[in-house]
Formats: structure tokens, sequence, C-alpha cells
């Protein structure tokens, strides 16, 4: 029996559908495709890249970046219609129009008394000043239309005005710093092998620095791992020849950014400082650990301070006064602050920023994402997104290893049904991450890839244990000293040891670039941010056929699976195909003498 | 006729008389004075002084009295009989049935048409009858006796006049209108013209003059037929065709698979929670053809439920199951009434009322598991005209003065010749084609409403009626039938994939029949404009998104009943999810239904993760239960 007609209206073929959500489809086979990205990384933010039609949000946030790049709302339509396929709504239509409105509403400058926030009209001025965040922050009215702004409240006022719609068009400059210059090699000093920045890298920082101009200065590179967002921070800092902070997570980043420098520039490594637990040196290039940043004081100590700070004038103590190192950031007059794996920027830097708004500054991350959400306020204190390529398209460009991503579905032991099923939420989690059927799996697979250097990545301690046992792999976790991390990691580099298992401190920014492999047994929950940072472990470019392989062990049919999914989603969503594949059934025990981590 | 004048020339005679009158005094000798009564004489009003000095009125035998003169009183009589009913301006059909009433006799009325032998009574199909443009058409064919025959030519005269210039004209002056004609002549021309109820008589308000014309609405359309013509065809900028009517009902029945439909006690439509649920999973119509539809997604569902019962696809909670398909009515009236319906009793002898709700009749189950075409070719064969009896058709509009069997007879005649007068291969606009059907005519003014079991008495009344009847005016009932015609399309064929939707370039909607439209209607066609509908419209993602690159009603359908809606028409409308994939297992979807679909619509293969874990979910092995007991 014939099946009735669906008669659709003739369609054309062009890439982009524009949703009501002010969401757009990008249709990678369509033959303008490149086109269309090119326009819409102009106006629009990448959200997902998935195989075959990739996602980007028109937000208030990219509207008034692209005016502030000398776009208008009409180019901005026009290039919408002229590449959509269906109309484009009329409310997305007005929405432009009136973002790009605001921008230039507000306007801040370097007058006579100071930082003066001009209004475009009267009515704004108005609602400004009348608002409950913004009003208290405003200085002296110096006319219907402007007011003085403090300048230690200069990011404050910026990110309420954002929120309350209105964005800041920051005319008012940078200090300068104190200038420091310096060059990058041609050749790294280590090896004297030929160095020279790749073209995205070099186009990230041009991005950033804007000629000098007050459009640049201040904003976040986002590039995959393995990309070399290090590169891209000399190559930044080579622009402005400024005295630098550089912010990152841990003290084995920091001595990574150290070592790079000193490969890398001209610097005298004398003038490059370690800021961290076990050293305080401020140099003209300094490099600290976002926790040394937040070190607070004891409770005894705070309260102390507290009482003395009120017996002698009544004044409450500075919160701040609470993190002592945070003055670090007033010890030289820093040109430039680089925030390296922005999107872990923490609650305490965050203030202070909002103060440092007078200085340059670079945020550096692989994903935007925040598990807090809170990627607008990087954006409203750090900076607009500058520059940033699908991780894809690094990867067909040879820039990053291609990943092959793998999850390995593992049955739960028939003895620990039960009392599964029995255990709460959390328990169950636990229970189903430390299956210790995923041993069996980590060996058949470490088998299966007997010549790439690997990682075997897990969140709990004594899983780690029970994995790196009996195949003798060394282990790196939170509790491991510094000096046997970094012996490991050399070893590793040097290929004296295949296989790693490493704990959560190896999420980022830890450089191993030889790793290939990387075998995750257990994660944090839905932790995309996490699942993205792992495989980044082993994104560095490969020789020879550039490849890497990414597994994750998941046991079957439990919380773990739905959680995994999760974190599937977001390598999905930047164009990595999955494979799922059921685990076999438990083969013989080999025996322990023939495996182990050694190369 | 018993009231009309005996004697035309008399009564054109007093007419000059009554010319001569001014207004104030025409409206005394007709509202003051009543037959066989007398009016107190008001002396030196100005009015009364002219009707006695014109002879009209006389000094009664009581003093201070004025009486109607004897000469007089049967022109008096006409008139007031003409006051009556307002004939031409504000006229009604309810006015007509009390002109038809009082003016002719049962037997005058039995020799109007051979249709009306047995039913003279019947006014309002008496009404309808002589208002319609084939009355005036038909009218004065031939001369059937020989009293007719000086009558006969100045009556078509006069009919030609009506027809093509004015519909109506003062009594007195149609000499003036027709001075080749003779007095005698045009007075037989206009009582043969009144004796057949193709001429009426009424006064003009304004000026209490006689008048004399033909039914103004007839006239109008007539006229209005000879301009309006037969709607030429369009073209379409946009179109749609689905039999969306199948694939709600196909949705509508999964989800009673999951638990019953509970239904308000009141009137037996369905909570709002249900049409909440329900209404992410049905497929989208574009816009303009829901607003010219008026059946946004909570309409579509009530249609597809009830088409689900007339079908005895869904059947109350605890009726019989007898396990054949057979039609049930609009509310499933062959099967016990939904709200009957005794809950499961808790203790001996106790048993409860509860909501009533509909479950999906046993064999259901085949006919979910049938192709699109086989499905709607089970429904349409239910439903379609001839299919046993007046048309199941009826049962899915709302329209209750069409609830009658009697009603339905009348109508569906009429639905038959103005779909099928509709190119098969063009569209033609849709306010084209119902102002040229209303031109044509309707059978509203025949359909009696349920609610008046006799029809006006002659007085008028009509006793509460909901939809058409004597008391609603032509042109209420013009844009009435007009407005069904629109109903019928959008539930009965564009649903049912018997027409196909679309809207031209200035949006106006339009549509064409298609062979799947004539076979609904009851005419010979085939379906052999139909074809396999799927197409490659969608891809799916790696992260459970699928994206519509092109609008797929038939893609929308089937992947609406296993994914969660994110949003409509174009673009990422679902997401494949746990819950979704698992609701659907609990409807009874399998790996067939699910990733069948969307193989068959996708541009590329499906991605590995997405079809592993649909597999796996479908497969409902989840720990999280409690193992079997060994």
């Amino acid at each position: 029996m014939a099946e009735p007609i669906t008669t659709i209206t003739a369609v054309n073929e062009k890439p982009l559908i524009v949703q009501g959500d002010r969401t757009i489809l990008v249709e990678v086979a369509s033959p303008q495709y490149s086109q269309a990205r090119d326009a819409l990384v102009g106006f629009a933010e990448l959200v997902k890249s998935p195989e075959h039609v990739h996602t980007y949000r028109i937000t208030p946030l990219s509207i008034w970046n692209a005016c502030a790049a000398g776009d208008s709302a009409g180019q901005i339509v026009d290039a919408l219609k002229s590449l959509s396929r269906y109309p484009v709504p009329e409310h997305v239509i007005t929405e432009i129009t009136d973002l790009a409105g605001r921008f230039g509403s507000l306007t801040l400058v370097r007058g006579p008394n100071g930082l003066e926030l001009h209004c475009r009209d009267e009515g704004l001025a108005a609602l400004i000043s009348t608002d409950r965040h913004t009003g208290p922050l405003l200085g002296e009215r110096l006319s219907p239309t402007s007011f003085v702004l403090p300048p230690h409240l200069r990011g404050q006022v910026k990110l309420c005005l954002i929120r309350l719609g209105y964005p800041v068009d920051d005319q008012a400059g940078y200090s300068e710093g104190e200038h420091f210059p310096f060059g990058l090699r041609a050749a790294t000093r280590g090896r004297g092998a030929p160095f020279a920045a790749r073209p995205y890298q070099r186009e990230a920082a041009l991005a950033f620095h804007a000629g000098g101009s007050e459009q640049g200065g201040s904003g976040v590179i986002v590039l995959p791992c393995g990309a070399g967002k290090t590169i891209v921070g000399m190559l930044c800092m080579g622009l402005l020849q400024t005295s630098t902070l550089v912010l990152t997570t841990c003290v084995t980043a920091v001595r990574q950014w150290i070592a790079e420098l000193a490969d890398k520039t001209d610097i005298d490594p004398q003038l490059i400082g370690e800021y961290t637990g076990l050293k305080k040196e401020v140099r003209p290039i300094t490099v600290a650990t976002y926790q040394m940043l937040t070190h607070r004081e004891s409770a005894r100590s705070r309260a102390a301070r507290a009482e003395a700070a009120a017996a002698s004038d009544g004044v409450e103590a500075d919160p701040a006064e609470s993190y002592p190192h945070l003055a670090l950031f007033g010890q030289r007059d820093w040109g430039l602050i680089v925030y390296d794996e922005v999107h872990l920027l923490p609650a305490p830097v965050f203030q202070i920023t909002a103060s440092l708004q007078a200085r340059r500054r670079l945020g550096l991350t692989a994903t935007l994402v925040r598990e807090d959400g809170k990627e607008d306020d990087v954006f409203a204190l750090i900076g607009p997104k500058k520059y940033d390529v699908p991780w894809k398209e690094m990867e067909k460009q040879g820039w990053i290893a291609k990943a092959a991503c793998t999850e390995i579905r593992v049955a739960l032991p028939e003895q620990m049904r039960m009392s599964y099923a029995l255990a709460d939420a959390r328990t169950k989690f636990r229970m189903a991450s430390e299956n210790p059927a995923k041993i069996e799996q980590v060996q058949a697979i470490l088998e299966s890839h007997p010549a790439e250097p690997a990682l075997v990545i897990g969140m709990y301690l004594d899983q780690l244990a029970a994995v790196a046992g009996p195949l003798g792999l060394p282990v790196i976790t939170g509790s491991t000293p510094q000096r046997v991390r970094d012996a490991l990691y050399a070893d590793f580099k040097a290929g004296n040891i295949r296989v790693l298992a490493v704990s959560k401190v190896a999420n980022f920014a830890v450089d191993l670039p030889e790793a290939s492999l990387a075998i995750q047994v257990s994660g944090t929950f839905g932790s995309r941010q996490e699942e993205a940072q792992r495989l980044g472990r082993i994104l560095r470019p490969k020789e020879l056929s550039n490849q890497a392989y990414f597994y994750t062990l998941v046991s079957r049919d439990t919380v773990e699976q739905d959680f995994a999914l999760k974190r599937q989603l977001f390598l999905c969503e930047q164009g990595y195909g999955y494979q799922i594949r059921m685990a076999e059934a438990p083969a013989a025990q080999a025996p322990a003498a023939t495996r182990g981590g050694q190369a | 006729m018993r009231l009309f004048p005996p004697d035309w020339q008399t009564f054109l005679d007093e007419l000059v008389l009554w010319g001569e009158l001014s207004i104030s005094a025409r409206r005394i000798f007709l509202d003051g004075l009543r037959p066989g009564l007398s009016l107190a004489a008001s002396p030196g009003d100005p009015a009364m002084e002219e009707l006695k000095d014109a002879g009209m009125l006389l000094e009664s035998e009581s003093a201070g009295y004025l009486a109607v003169a004897e000469e007089h009183e049967s022109f008096h009589h006409v008139m007031k009989a003409l006051e009556r009913y307002p004939m031409f301006d504000g006229s009604s059909l309810a006015a007509l049935c009390g002109y038809l009433g009082d003016h002719y006799s049962s037997r005058e009325r039995s020799l109007l048409n051979e249709s009306l032998a047995l039913l003279p009574n019947d006014l309002p199909r008496v009404a309808g009858l002589v208002s319609s443009v084939e009355w005036l058409e038909a009218a004065f064919p031939r001369q059937e006796s020989p009293s007719d025959a000086s009558g006969l030519e100045a009556a078509r005269a006069l009919l030609r006049f009506f027809l093509e210039q004015r519909d109506r004209v003062a009594v007195r002056d149609l000499e003036d209108y027709f001075p080749r004609i003779e007095r005698d002549d045009l007075c037989a021309g206009i009582r043969l013209g009144v004796q057949r109820a193709v001429f009426f008589l009424g006064l003009r308000r304004t000026d209490l003059e006689p008048l004399l014309g033909v039914w103004p609405a007839a006239a109008r359309r007539r006229r209005r037929m000879a301009v309006v013509l037969a709607p030429e065809p369009v073209k379409a900028a946009r179109t749609f065709r689905h039999p969306y009517l199948v694939e709600d009902m196909t949705t509508v029945l999964l989800a009673a698979r999951v638990e019953p439909i509970p239904l308000r006690r009141g009137d037996e439509k369905p909570f709002i929670r249900f049409v909440e649920n329900v209404s992410p999973s049905l497929l989208s119509v574009p816009e303009w053809l829901e607003s010219f539809t008026g059946l946004p997604l909570e309409g579509r569902i009530t249609l597809a439920l009830q088409a689900l019962r007339v079908t005895g696809l869904l059947v109350p909670d605890g009726s019989p199951r007898n396990g054949s398909p057979q039609r049930q009515g609009r509310r499933g009236r062959r099967g016990p009434s939904a709200a009957a319906v005794p809950r499961h009793s808790r203790g001996p002898g106790a048993a409860v009322w509860r909501e009533p709700a509909l479950v999906p009749a046993p064999w259901s189950v085949a006919w979910i598991g049938q192709s699109l075409a086989e499905r709607r070719e089970g429904v349409v064969g239910m439903l379609a005209i001839g299919a046993g009896g007046p048309s199941g058709l009826f049962d899915l509009l709302e329209e209750d003065w069409t609830s009658s069997e009697g009603a339905r007879e009348e109508i569906l005649p009429w639905l038959v010749q103005a779909f099928s007068s509709v190119p098969a291969a063009s569209f033609i606009r849709f306010a084209d084609f119902a102002e040229y059907q209303a031109a044509i005519g309707s059978p509203l003014g025949a359909v009696r409403p349920p609610a008046t079991p006799e029809g006006p008495a002659g007085d008028g009344s009509s006793g509460g009626v909901v939809g058409p009847g004597p008391t609603t005016s032509e042109e209420a009932l013009e844009e009435l039938w007009k407005s069904f015609l629109g109903i019928f399309l959008g539930r009965c064929l564009l649903s049912l994939d018997g027409a196909e939707a679309g809207v031209t370039e200035d949006g106006a909607p339009c549509f064409r029949l298609t062979h799947a439209g004539r076979r609904i209607l009851g005419l010979p066609g085939d379906d052999r404009d139909g074809h396999d509908g799927s197409g490659a419209s969608i891809i799916v993602q790696p992260n459970f998104e699928i994206v519509f690159l092109v609008p797929s009603p038939a893609a929308e359908a089937q992947l609406g009943r296993f994914c969660e809606r994110v949003g409509r028409e174009v673009g990422v409308l679902f997401r494949i999810t746990k819950q979704s994939i698992q609701r659907a297992a609990a409807s009874g979807l399998g790996d067939d239904q699910v990733i069948g679909p969307l193989e068959s619509h996708a541009r590329s293969e499906l991605p590995p993760n997405v079809r592993h874990e649909i597999k796996g979910w479908l497969s409902v092995a989840d720990l999280d239960s409690l193992p079997p007991a060994p």
C-alpha cells in the first residue's frame, strides 16, 4: 500500500539554521560551511561541534564583542540572512539590533577627574544610578550623564553593568606596567631545535593584543589541550614587553611554565620567579599557583586581626587580608596578568581581579565550561573570548593528535550485585567506579597497545593502588612528594616508564607530550571538564600516525554508566566519536611477572 | 393566500391614495388602528385630519371615535399583515417562516413544490426552499394553468428586473417601471409571483410604503454568482501534506498503552495534564496551517481522542472488549458510557465510581504495528462517506447541529458537491472557494436544529437553537456555511491526507484535493499519488541530539514517540534520552520502531554510541532494581 505523501516545500542548501533561542546550527557538509564559520566567529560563540552540525550561540557578550571589533547590527543580520536556510526569526533580529544598540551607550574614559563613566542619555544615567547594585558604586555626579568612577571599583562596576544589560566601552586604557623587553628564540635553549610559533598561535596572540589598542589587552583564548597555550601566553608577553604575573593550577604547572619560558625566550632565568609553597620569588616574570593566592590564614589569626582592626579605628578588617598572598598582585607594577586554566579561577581571585582592571589580563583555557556556570563572570572580569578553534579543526590540521575514544562497559561481578542494589546513591557510584573487573580490562588494553606510552587515570586512590599493584605501575597522587612526581614525569618523558597511574592531580597542566594512550578507570561524577582535561593529556601531536587512544571503563547498567554519558556528551560535542564496547568475559590471569610499567 | 389582496387592481388604486398621505398619517393608520376597532379622535391632529380628508377614517358609531372606512378595510387588513414581517429590511428566515405560515395555507404551501407535498408545515424547509437561488432560477418555467397565461410574461419580466436591477420596488411604482405591461397583466404577474412564493410583499420601515420583491439574500447571491466566478488556480508558496490525525491518533494511543487516559467527568474531555504530557510528542504543523485549521496542539489531541473513540481504537475502561473494530459514534455510544464505570470493589458489595478513562482496544496493537498508509486506510475506511451509513467524518466535528442523522443527510451532498468541484491538480484559495460555495447556496436554511422538534409555529420563535436555525439571518448562515467548509476541510480532509494545504505568496490559505480526498468523499479515486514519504531529512548527532535540516512531519511524528522534544519545525527538535527510550519501551515500542525510523530518516549512519545506548536502554537491564529472588 502506498504511503501517504509527505511533501516539504523546496529548501535551499544554505548552511545555517537560526533558531528562536538565538542558537545557530551550521551544517558542516554544506559547501558554504567555511564561509559561515568565518562569519559566525565574529559575532557568535561556538557552543558545541559534534560531527555533522555545529552549534553557535548569539549572546549579549558576543554581540558586544563584535561591536567592539567594528561590526554593526546591520552587518550581523545581513550575514545571517545571506547564509540562513530559513527566514531569521524576527525577534532574533530585534534582539541583535537592541543589543548592538547598547554598545557604546556607556563609555569609560580617563578625564580630569580620573575615571569617568559617560552615559548616552539621562535616562540611562538615571537607570544605572538607581540600580541597587551599581548605584552605590558610582562616585560623584559630574553631569546629568556622567559620573566619577573610583579606580578600584572599575571591574566591579563593569560587572554590575553587564549584568544589568549594558556593556561598558572601556577606553580608559591600561597601566603599561614595568617595561620588560625580551624576545622569543629561533631555537630552543635546551636542545637547540628550531622553534617557531604556529600560525594559529600567532593569530591568537594578535587577536588578544589588537595592535596594542584599547580594543585588545583583555580577553580569553580558548584552544584545545595540547595546542600550546603556553606558547600563546609567551607570544602575548612578547608583544607587550612588560612584567608579567602568570597564575596557574599547581606547582608542576608552575615549573613547566618556567621551563618553557627559559627554553624558548631569551629571558635570563634569574628573572623568572617561582611563587609557590616552596619558594616566594617575585621577579619581573613571576609564576604562581592559585592555591598560593587563596591560601587563608588560620581562624585564630583572622580573629586576632579583626579584633586589632576594630580596636584601632573601629573599621572592620578587610576580608582580603585573610588572603595574605593576594598582596602579590600589588608587589610589582605588572603590565600583564596571565590566568592559565582560567576556567578554574577561584572566587577570591575573581574578587581581586575585579580591582585589576587597569592591568592587561589574559585567560587561557581549553574548556570554558565551568561546572558552577560562571563563564560570564570570566568574560566580564578577564575579558571576552578573543580566539577559539574547534578541536576537530586543530586535529584536521594536524596540530593535535587524532583521538579514538572508546567506552568499555564492564559487568559488575555477580557477588556485588545485591550489595550494589541495596546501597545508597553515593556508595553505588563508588562501588561501580571501583569495580574490580576493570583491572583485567586495563591489562587487556595495555596489551593491545604495547608500544603506546600510557596514563591510567582514576579518582579513587584505593582503586589506583589495586590497578597499579598487579601491573607494577608507579602511582602519582596528591600526596606524592613533588620531587618524586618530577622524577617520575621525567622518566616517563624519557621513555624509561611506559605506563603511569595518576590521580586527578594530572587532570590538567601536566605536560606529558609523549602520552598517547589514556585509560580512565573512574571519574568525578559527570564532570565534562574533567573528561576534556584528561583527554587533553594525550592530544599533543605525535610523530608517525599522530594517533591517540582514550579509553573509559564504566560498570555496565549502573549509575556510573549514567554519569559517563554526561562526560561522553562533552567530547561528542567537540566532535569526537565514541565507540562503545562490552567487555568480554574475564580471561585467564597471565603471570604477573610479564606485566609492569616498564617499557 | 389569506390576507393578500384579492384584487390587485384595487390595491394599486388604494396605493395612489396612500402615496398622498404623510408618514404620520400612515403611522396612525397602521399603528393606531386595529381592524374592527375604533380610534379615539384627537381633534386638530393633522394626521387624523389627513386621514379623514382622504376618506380613510370616518366617525364611528361611538362618538369621539374614528374607524376605518368600510371601503378601505380590506386595504387596512393587508397593510397590517404586511407590517408584521420584515421581508426586506433586516429579513430573516424566522420572518420568512412566519410570513409563509400566515399568508399561505397548508395546501398552498404543499403545491409550491413536490418536495413539500407531504411536509407543507415544515416551515423551515419551505423557507429554505423559497429563499434559495435555485428557486428563483427555476421560477416560472411553464404555464401551469390557463389563468397564468397573461401573468406569466409579466412575472418573468418582474423577476428579471428584481434579479438584475433591484430586488424590491414600491408597489405603486411598478407601473412606472413597466410602462409597456398592461395593468391587468402586471397585476396577474404579481399575483402569480406571490402565489408561487417567488415574490414577497413587505413594508418599507421608513415610510411604510408597500414593497414587492424577491428574497433579498437570494437575489444578492444570484448577483454575486454572476460576479463570483469559480475559484482560479493559484500557486502555493509553501505547502504541507501529511495525515497528521493518524499520527496524532498513534501517539495518543501509545500514551494510552502506558496508562489509561483519564477524562473529565463533565464533558469527557482529557485533563490538561494529559494534554501537556502528550503535546511535545506531536508533530509540528506550520503556524499558518494551525491558524487556518484552528487546531492548536490541544485541539489536535482532542480530535485524535475523538477519532480513536469513533473508530473503536480507544474504549472506556471497563467496557467489554469485543476485539473487533467498529465505529462507536462521537462519544463511543455503542459501548458503555465512559462515565459509567465502577471502580473495582474494595470490599464485598462495595462499588466506587472513579474518573472515566479510556484504554486501548485489544486490536489497537495490530493497528499500531501497521505502516502509516495502512493505518490511514483503516481510519478512512471506517469514516469515509459511504462507509455504512452517514459519514463518520461528522463524528470528528464538534458542531452540535450536525449531530442528527437528518442534518447529515442534508449536508452531505452539499459537502461532496462543494469539494468535488475543486480541481484535482491545482491549488485554490480557500476564501475564494468558500465565497463561491456560499454564493451557490447552502443546506443550512433547511437544516432543522435538533433542539426544536417542530420548528417555529409562526411567531418566529425557535426555542433555543445552537447553530443554524430559522432565527439565523441569511448572512449569518452564509458565514456559518463557509466556516463549516473550513472546519470540514481541516478536520476531515487535511488531517487525513485528503487535501494538501498551502499558503500563497501573500499569505492566503489555499488547498487542493488529493486522490485520497476523493476517496474520503466517496468519489471515484485511488491512492496513486501516494508514495513512501520517508526521506533523509535528519541528522542524528553523537551527542544524542536530532537535527532537522528540513521540516519532516513524518519523521517528527515518529521520533516524537521516543525522543524528548526540544524544538519545532527545523533545527534541533529532539534529544534521545534514557528516560524517553524507556518510556517508549513501556508503551510497547521496540528496536524496529525506534532505530528503524532513525535510520530511515537520517542522512548518514547512526553514530555507533547512539545505536548502542538505545539498544541498551530498550533492553531495560537496570541493576538499580533488586535482582530476582533465587
